[in-house]
């Protein structure tokens, strides 16, 4: 009968099988796919788009936690998502480091993949501590779980995050193989050149930092052709659907169109994540263009006409209105579009007509293919409105709803327009490298060396492929800036002009120790607070840390 | 000299008892009673015929002169001393039990027409606690014996079912096939099942064949389902006022904009509910000779319900077989074979449907359907017309199960007293769901296109073989001890396992889900559950004497001990347990006391365990997700779950003290049982600081305790024979309070995160206390808050001036004060009627309609004018209410968990039944043996309750665990939002009116 007693188990595994060839390629890529829980997943959008000076809510029924200060609970589930998916893949990283050296593998493979563990073990410790500061801190693999838990000093976080880096610096490859979704020396570059920069500007600074940083930068930036990267010629191409894995980007949250891979509702694939893997940063920013609104504004005399002029489709998405710019963001650092491309190359300006119903203007009737809604960015006159016959809706007829909708993101090759998007979401990308060593140079009063980088970064947005050489060389040479402009102040607004909605600002502002006051200026918040530069410890990490001293929450909350 | 005594049965109302055994006793000799309840057997002046029938007491009759025609009244068994009651691995006299044990007999059963014996049992039992938790056909409910004991082990009772331990669902049995429920309640009844036993153990008899001629016999009914209620829903005018409170930015749409000037109130649930049917059949046959008996029976129940694709089928069949092999062996055999249907057991239209504009129209000017009755809104795509349901092919879920359980024995007489028994337990049960969600439908409407369909094919299959080796001894020495001795050796063993598959992009609705190979997205088989293979085994030993002395002195004790393949360490626990009894009645002094029929004391204490954890706990596991670099798909492998190989069992000691009476000839009987019990080692799955890098574990942590009171009464209220008319009460009352004593660290006084309070019940709702609504008056109070006048008003409990996590507290608990039941039954000549009431007072409900923190948990978009709701009293400058918060933009209202806890307390006519026997005059001349007609309203309606009484709902029972917006404070899907019992969004529940026959041949 000792049989019957005994245990079996044929439908799980255990840990030891990162042991196994299998085991150390699938615990690793495992370790990638939890990023899906963050690029891409409102929550995570809202906090790191959220609160800033660029963009405010784009209408009433999102969540303006973030945009206000005014309530972020611990018990905040976008927080707590952070906290545990990051935790999730760094025990798991912890595992596969653990018990990958034995795996019997082609060892040049192995050593491969146990650097792009270090690469992700430290990307998600970088996360934790940027968001949370002190957190608890375990490099050994936790295989008898606690109910204790302490913070370890950021100072000790960032060595962890530097070691790994550096050591799997040593190991990765040049360039990435199959796609840009695995971790080679680019992005480890680029990670801990990022790394180095914000340590320098926090508490644990150490006076090599920004030094460190540049270096680390200027390693990828001067060596771009062992790295096979380099600046897109026109700034349209770097967020071109079907560009994801471009010459610009170092490092992508991959995705593809197979309908169980990506882990989305793309095609219409079972929810295997339950939509929380899904990139919908497709849908964040685009207004309301559906809604109906008065085709006859600003034409004195003609009738109050209020109609839908556009149906939802798959090239204008699907209208989910959570960001818009701001002022600051319109009118500030996109202020000069005649020599800088990137407004237009930003923003949508034209909603092509593309309803079955029959819409009639003042002006007459519209027909597929007219422009229904034009935002030409400025103001007009009555008499530019007469001479057009869809809407155009100038800045001061913004509403809330109504605004431009930043297109980085749009994924028109959908099945239906409320799918999320299938691209992957582009993470690294060397003109942020460009950004981050001019920074770091800034700050070590280098402003020769920032200025050049900065330089071609903007000598890059003045090109237009409708331009002549000429008139492109011309923009570039107006755009071009001095040393003595090379601020930090400029480099903010630059990094608007040049990243605008693409996941950096909330922590940029942090890092430069710049969230107060840009707030204040750009974007007064009444419900903003000096300590919510740190978010909330999640309160469940608080609550079930049962034995030993309390966890501590961080001040404020 | 013999002669041939012929007789008539009659029952407890003059009517003839057919099918009635009569034994000459001391001899061979039998007969059974026929449709008329006549009898005839050979037997001289002086012998002595035994009568019985199962749920009668039986009876001796010496016989006179043989000439004179025998006229014997059978008194119903309830109640009775001699009654037999089933307890594990035997059975014993009433009056020798000394454990506390409720019987429910088929009788009581047929009562309440149910579709599972659970419904049956509903407000019977003392001590027997029955939540809903479905209300769609098929769907089951929770049984809880004497409240919960476990934090995260199984609470479920144990169902033994003609000896073997039954692991099917409760939904597998035909309630016509059984003859009895008896329910082992303390540990000196359960402790013979030891490892199991902490929970309660339900032991089910079925119906055996008994000698006599063969009985043919056919019980059925038929009726309608129609819903209980409607959910109250703002109308047309109601829901224009709150949006326009709320200041729902997108405003109206065209087709709202015209419905407002046309005055439009559309009622959306009208298009949904539809009547339902229900009809039950059985048509059985037994029988026998003193040597073999037989019992064959067939049933067939189905069940639509009040929403188009939602029904239950069961098709059953049952065989029992007895037969002797010489004078000392015996074997015999039951199969229950059963297969079932369930459809559209996961489709639910109601959000869907209730959350459309009631000011738009179900239907076109033109008459034709408007199918998007949102169109031209921002959910344009998340809602459809409900009538797209009634498409047969789109919308197909259907699960089949077909289970078989075997229960044979053979039973040798070694020599006079001493018995070898056999058991051989045989349950196999087949799992196969399908389902197919085309696109355009109100349960798939964000689906536009027609390859956006989905299809999954689930399959399982479980078995569990039983094998237990029973020697009983059986001996009264010197007349006055009665000894009994019952050994076990027996072993068990389950295993089990699912797999799932499924597609999307199938090329036609009509293909459904029978060829995923035809679909155009790759299969996938996804992670979680659904795909798993379980094995446990459990060896046990059992040894047990009952001894009673001079039917006054009762003792019982009991030893078992369990191995439990769960445990890779420490895998053998015991369980002791002693019992004592004092039949009170039988002693000299009592002779006097005339007024006292019966009086009996117990006292009874023993140990059981709870081993119900899933069987990989012991040992960490890897889950999956998916990943692709550029084209190339990979499978990623996680660490999700931390084992723990020094898991224990979790172990129960019970302390039981009853008293059972019988006064004034038995016309009042009951019995009183106080309880106190202690688990410890709790089996928990306790939940990590997720820097853990997993959620959970399990381990033995804490203690609770529990303890009640149960009272049961019978009564014959009046029995005027002259008259004919007879009412009688039965009467169920328990209290139950259940505790947490201790945590894991013994120090700590409150777990937040699990939801675990040392001196609360287990499951407990801890959340920020609403006070009210701030009013307008309030407004600089609101403020230093952060709210305004409108918003919920919360307790600063620890008046700091703000709202904290410290001003959470204890705010509801779904342990009920007490719950009870009432059957009262009426017998006028040949009418009957019986009315079951069923109450469970004081617990807290969450309905999560009235929630929302704007992550998708709760009702989304409550209150910000985006879609329609329950109605509510929604604060506003003129309605300064305290009940809920005014409409307001966003999608998120603040601490609104808090407004969807409501009192759950309720008093239920559960069934009224009016029944009509034929007289015999009329069935002896068409050749009926006895027939009877009635009506029955299931679920007729509610005595009591506020929740409904309130307007907040229909129904105050739950529909469902899970699913309740978590308290602020916990994280998502810990605390009581994965325990609670939720009222939500579902198919209504329903009423019945069923008209039904039983009639005998």
């Amino acid at each position: 009968c000792q049989s019957v007693l005994d245990q079996e188990f044929r439908s799980e595994l255990g840990p030891e099988f990162f042991a196994t060839a299998g085991g150390l390629e699938g615990g690793i890529t495992a370790s990638y796919s939890i990023m899906r829980f963050f690029w891409g997943s409102e929550g995570f959008t809202y906090t790191a788009n959220a609160g800033t000076d660029e963009s405010i809510l784009g209408a009433s029924d999102g969540d303006r936690t973030y945009f206000e200060y005014a309530n972020i609970l611990p018990s905040n589930g976008n927080i707590t998502g952070i906290w545990n998916n990051a935790y999730q893949a760094i025990n798991n990283l912890n595992g596969v480091l653990k018990f990958g050296p034995s795996a019997n593998i082609d060892a040049a493979r192995r050593t491969t993949l146990l650097a792009e563990a270090k690469f992700l073990r430290a990307f998600y410790y970088f996360e934790l501590v940027k968001t949370f500061g002190d957190v608890p801190l375990s490099l050994q693999f936790i295989d008898v779980p606690t109910t204790s838990a302490a913070r370890a000093p950021i100072a000790d976080v960032y060595a962890a995050i530097i070691k790994d880096l550096t050591e799997a610096i040593q190991e990765l490859p040049n360039t990435a193989t199959p796609s840009k979704g695995r971790a080679a020396k680019p992005a480890a570059l680029h990670l801990l050149s990022k790394v180095y920069l914000t340590r320098g500007w926090s508490a644990a600074a150490q006076p090599t930092d920004f030094q460190n940083a540049y270096t680390t930068a200027k390693q990828l930036i001067d060596n771009q052709a062992t790295y096979g990267v380099g600046l897109e010629q026109d700034f349209a191409n770097v967020h071109r659907e079907g560009n994801e894995y471009g010459k610009e980007v170092l490092f992508v949250v991959d995705r593809n169109t197979d309908p169980s891979y990506a882990e989305s509702q793309f095609n219409n694939s079972p929810q295997i994540a339950n939509g929380n893997k899904e990139n919908r940063s497709n849908f964040f920013w685009v207004s309301l263009y559906t809604n109906a609104l008065n085709v006859n504004a600003g034409i004195s005399g003609a009738p109050n006409n209020t109609i839908a002029v556009m149906d939802r489709d798959l090239r204008n998405g699907r209208p989910f209105r959570r960001f818009r710019p701001t002022n600051y963001t319109l009118n500030t650092a996109f202020g000069d579009r005649a020599n800088d491309s990137r407004y237009f190359k930003t923003f949508q300006s034209a909603w092509i007509f593309n309803r079955t119903v029959p819409v009639t203007t003042s002006r007459g009737t519209l027909a597929v293919g007219d422009t229904a809604i034009w935002m030409p960015g400025v103001e007009v006159t009555e008499a530019q409105r007469r001479a057009f016959k869809g809407v155009i809706i100038a800045p001061s007829q913004y509403t809330a709803d109504l605004h431009p909708t930043m297109t980085k993101y749009a994924a028109v090759n959908r099945l239906t327009v409320n799918e999320s998007s299938y691209r992957p979401y582009i993470l690294f990308r060397l003109a942020d490298t460009y950004l981050l060593a001019a920074e770091a140079y800034i700050k070590d009063n280098k402003p020769a060396e920032a200025a050049t980088l900065i330089n071609a970064v903007r000598q890059r947005a003045a090109y237009r492929a409708t331009n002549t050489a000429a008139q492109n060389t011309a923009a570039a040479a107006a755009l071009t800036i001095t040393p003595a402009q090379a601020t930090i102040d400029f480099l903010l607004d630059e990094r608007t002009r040049e990243l605008y909605g693409e996941y950096v600002r909330w922590q940029d502002l942090v890092r430069t120790q710049t969230l107060k006051t840009r707030l204040e200026r750009y974007n007064p918040t009444p419900g903003f607070r000096d300590f919510h530069v740190l978010r909330p410890i999640p309160q469940s990490q608080i609550d079930l840390t049962t034995t030993g001293p309390k966890f501590p929450q961080n001040p404020g909350y | 000299q013999t002669s041939q005594v012929k007789g008539v049965v009659l029952d407890e109302t003059n009517q003839p008892l057919p099918g009635v055994s009569i034994l000459v006793k001391n001899t061979q000799r039998g007969t059974a009673a026929d449709a008329n309840g006549r009898f005839t057997i050979a037997a001289e002046r002086g012998n002595i015929l035994v009568l019985s029938l199962v749920g009668y007491a039986s009876q001796e009759v010496t016989v006179g002169n043989p000439a004179e025609e025998l006229r014997v009244q059978l008194t119903p068994a309830n109640n009775q001393l001699n009654e037999v009651v089933v307890v594990g691995y035997g059975t014993q006299r009433r009056s020798d039990l000394t454990g506390s044990v409720v019987s429910v007999d088929a009788k009581a059963l047929k009562e309440v027409p149910s579709a599972n014996v659970l419904q049956a049992l509903q407000g019977r039992a003392a001590g027997v606690d029955l939540a809903r938790t479905g209300t769609a056909p098929g769907a089951g409910a929770q049984l809880r014996i004497r409240g919960n004991r476990s934090l995260s082990g199984s609470n479920d009772a144990l169902i033994v079912v003609d000896g073997v331990p039954y692991g099917g669902s409760l939904n597998d049995l035909n309630t016509d096939d059984i003859a009895t429920i008896d329910i082992l309640k303390d540990a000196s009844a359960t402790a013979i099942y030891g490892s199991r036993g902490s929970n309660g153990v339900l032991i089910i008899t079925t119906k055996r064949g008994r000698a006599g001629k063969p009985q043919v016999s056919y019980n059925a009914y038929a009726g309608q389902n129609t819903v209980l209620g409607q959910y109250p829903m703002l109308n047309g005018a109601e829901f224009k006022a709150m949006r326009d409170l709320a200041q729902y930015s997108a405003g109206y749409s065209p087709d709202e904009t015209a419905g407002i000037a046309a005055g439009t109130s559309t009622n959306w649930q009208d298009l949904l509910y539809k009547k339902g049917f229900v009809t039950n059949n059985e048509l059985s046959l037994s029988g026998g000779t003193d040597n073999t008996q037989y019992s064959f029976s067939g049933g067939y129940y189905k069940e639509t319900g009040v929403i188009t694709g939602q029904s239950f089928e069961r098709f059953s069949l049952r065989t029992s077989i007895d037969t002797k092999i010489g004078n000392r062996v015996k074997v015999g055999l039951t199969n229950l074979s059963n297969l079932n249907y369930t459809r559209g057991e996961g489709v639910n239209p109601i959000y869907n449907t209730l959350r459309l504009s009631p000011l738009t129209s179900p239907y076109l000017p033109d008459g034709s359907p408007n199918l998007r009755p949102l169109q031209g809104t921002i959910d344009e795509l998340s809602s459809m017309n409900p009538i797209t349901l009634e498409d047969e092919n789109a919308i197909v879920q259907r699960r089949r199960r077909i289970t078989t359980f075997n229960s044979l024995y053979g039973e040798v007489q070694i020599i006079d007293g001493l018995k070898y028994r056999l058991n051989v337990g045989l349950d196999f049960r087949q799992e196969n769901f399908g389902s197919y969600t085309g696109p355009n439908t109100i349960i798939n409407p964000g689906s536009t296109l027609p390859t956006q369909n989905s299809a999954a094919v689930q399959n399982g299959e479980s078995y569990r073989y039983t094998i237990d080796n029973i020697v009983t001894y059986d001996k009264v020495l010197a007349e006055k001890h009665r000894l009994t001795f019952t050994g076990l050796y027996g072993v068990q063993q389950d295993r089990g396992f699912t797999n799932r598959v499924e597609a999307t992009g199938l090329p036609a609705d009509y293909i459904q889900y029978y060829n995923l190979n035809l679909a155009s997205g790759t299969p996938v088989v996804p992670a979680g559950g659904n795909n798993s293979f379980n094995r446990s085994g459990l060896v046990s030993i059992m040894a047990r004497v009952n001894y009673v002395f001079n039917d006054r002195y009762l003792l019982t004790a009991t030893f078992r001990r369990d191995g439990s393949s769960v445990f890779p360490e420490g895998t053998w626990l015991n369980y002791p347990a002693f019992a004592l009894g004092w039949n009170i009645s039988n002693e000299d002094f009592m002779k006097e006391l005339t007024f006292i029929s019966n009086l009996k004391l117990r006292a009874g204490y023993g140990i059981t365990g709870n081993q119900g954890i899933p069987s990989g706990a012991t040992r960490g596991s890897l889950s999956t997700n998916r990943y692709n670099f550029g084209t190339v798909n990979s499978l990623g492998y996680f660490v999700s779950s931390l084992g723990n190989r020094d898991l224990r069992w979790e172990s129960t000691s019970n302390t039981n003290l009853g008293v059972d009476f019988g006064f004034f000839n038995n016309r009042i009987t009951g019995s009183i049982d106080l309880y106190r019990q202690v688990t410890d080692r709790l089996l928990v799955q306790k939940n990590l600081p997720l820097s853990n890098g997993a959620n959970s574990y399990w381990t033995n942590a804490a203690k609770t305790q529990g303890q009640g009171v149960e009272v049961v009464l019978s009564t014959v209220n009046v029995d005027n024979r002259t008259a004919g008319f007879k009412w009688t009460t039965d009467l169920n009352f328990a209290i139950n309070r259940e505790k947490i004593v201790a945590l894991e660290d013994p120090a700590k006084t409150q777990d937040i995160g699990n939801g675990w309070f040392v001196g609360q019940p287990l499951n407990v709702i801890y959340d920020y206390k609403k006070i009210g609504i701030w009013q307008t008056s309030e407004a600089e109070q609101a403020k230093q808050f952060n709210a305004v006048p409108g918003q919920i008003k919360l307790e600063d409990l620890n008046g700091d001036g703000r709202i904290t996590d410290a001003d959470r507290t204890i705010v509801g608990s779904f342990q009920p004060k007490w719950i009870g039941g009432m059957t009262n039954r009426f017998t006028y000549k040949n009418w009957d009627l019986t009315a079951t009431m069923n109450a469970r007072i004081g617990n807290t409900l969450v309905a999560t309609y009235f929630q929302n923190d704007g992550t998708g948990t709760g009702y989304a978009f409550l209150n910000n004018g985006r879609v329609n709701q329950v109605k509510f009293d929604y604060w506003t400058v003129n309605n300064p209410t305290n009940a809920f918060p005014q409409p307001a933009p966003g999608d998120r209202i603040n601490y609104s968990s808090t407004l969807g806890y409501h009192d759950g307390s309720f008093v239920r006519m559960q069934s009224l039944s009016l029944g009509y026997t034929v007289p015999n005059s009329f069935l002896n001349k068409i050749g009926f043996g006895s027939a009877r007609v009635y009506l029955t309203s299931r679920n007729p309606f509610l005595i009591y309750s506020p929740f409904v009484a309130n307007g907040l709902g229909i129904d105050p029972e739950g529909t469902g665990t899970g699913g309740a917006v978590p308290t602020q404070g916990a994280s998502s899907g810990t605390g009581v939002s994965t325990r609670a019992i939720t009222v939500g969004l579902t198919t209504p529940p329903t009423r019945q009116l069923l008209i039904g026959v039983n009639l005998k041949f």
